[in-house]
């Protein structure tokens, strides 16, 4: 159902196209998330800058040839972002940098040493796991637990119906079970 | 490692709840983005004829001002060149009075 917000959003993009102010409306509204969701599956800083400014100039030599199929703004963007993911770990053909412990120092509850060199530890092994999932999943994710989306708003960005979006995430969850289980079995062989 | 063992989907939830947090991104490249693209317009390459196009008309303006500047020097010396003829005419005429005598 369309809500007054994508009425309004969708009147915005209509006017995109030639109106800067518009285009710079919809930027402030989008440039959180599409950073998060590129920071998230890249796992760096200066990749997920120059990756959010690329969706962002692809986003507006093409947004007037946007076209309202009832898909929201975002799943437009999100797509754009997500050929921008994928060209770049095709180009650089390598596992992505790990840099997130910082957060995670952040969001630790002690600030005893062990504990949060520890909290890191399961951070960063959690990314990296999470990193190893297909790219929907990731995406699945992101939207979930970052941008606290629901599984209806998950299902209109990823072109899914709610139930397919619920059983992908549980689907998700055993994936991610197995691959953490997996890297802790490598750890304690190595 | 103890955090492969005993994990049920509540706990991988939990743990995704900690981890996958939102970051914001740096105040100074949102702005500086923005402008970017709204002040800017996508700050692209332009196209290459915008680029011939303004070479050339670089190219006429220097050629017109090397000309406007060519043309200057010249009437300077012309006018450098009379000052000095009409100045240098008397002895002249005198030199020539005393060479009929």
């Amino acid at each position: 159902m369309m809500t007054a917000r994508d009425g309004d959003e969708m009147e915005l993009v209509r006017r995109a196209g030639l109106d800067p102010e518009a285009f710079g409306e919809l930027y402030n509204r989008h440039v959180g998330r599409i950073y998060n969701y590129i920071y998230y599956r890249t796992g760096d800083y200066q990749d997920a800058e120059d990756l959010t400014a690329r969706v962002f100039q692809r986003a507006l030599h093409h947004v007037a040839s946007f076209q309202d199929q009832g898909v929201p703004f975002s799943a437009w963007l999100y797509r754009i972002a997500h050929n921008l993911v994928a060209n770049w770990h095709r180009d650089r053909s390598r596992r992505p940098m790990v840099s997130l412990e910082d957060h995670a120092i952040e969001t630790g509850a002690s600030s005893h040493p062990e504990v949060l060199a520890m909290a890191a530890e399961q951070n960063r092994l959690l990314l990296e796991a999470v990193r190893q999932l297909p790219a929907d999943r990731q995406q699945l994710l992101i939207l979930k637990f970052v941008e606290r989306q629901s599984n209806a708003e998950i299902g209109d960005i990823m072109g899914r119906t709610e139930g397919a979006i619920k059983s992908l995430y549980h689907r998700t969850l055993n994936a991610l079970r197995d691959q953490i289980k997996d890297s802790g079995e490598v750890r304690r062989r190595g | 490692m103890e955090l492969g063992r005993k994990l049920n989907a509540k706990k991988i939830e939990a743990w995704l709840e900690r981890s996958l947090v939102p970051v914001e991104p740096s105040p100074a490249f949102v702005s500086e983005l923005r402008g970017r693209l709204v002040v800017l317009r996508g700050s692209r390459m332009p196209s290459p004829w915008i680029v011939v196009l303004v070479l050339g008309a670089l190219l006429i303006i220097i050629v017109t001002w090397f000309g406007l500047g060519m043309r200057l020097v010249l009437a300077l010396l012309g006018l450098i060149g009379l000052v000095e003829r009409e100045r240098r005419s008397p002895e002249v005429l005198a030199e020539a009075r005393a060479g009929q005598k």
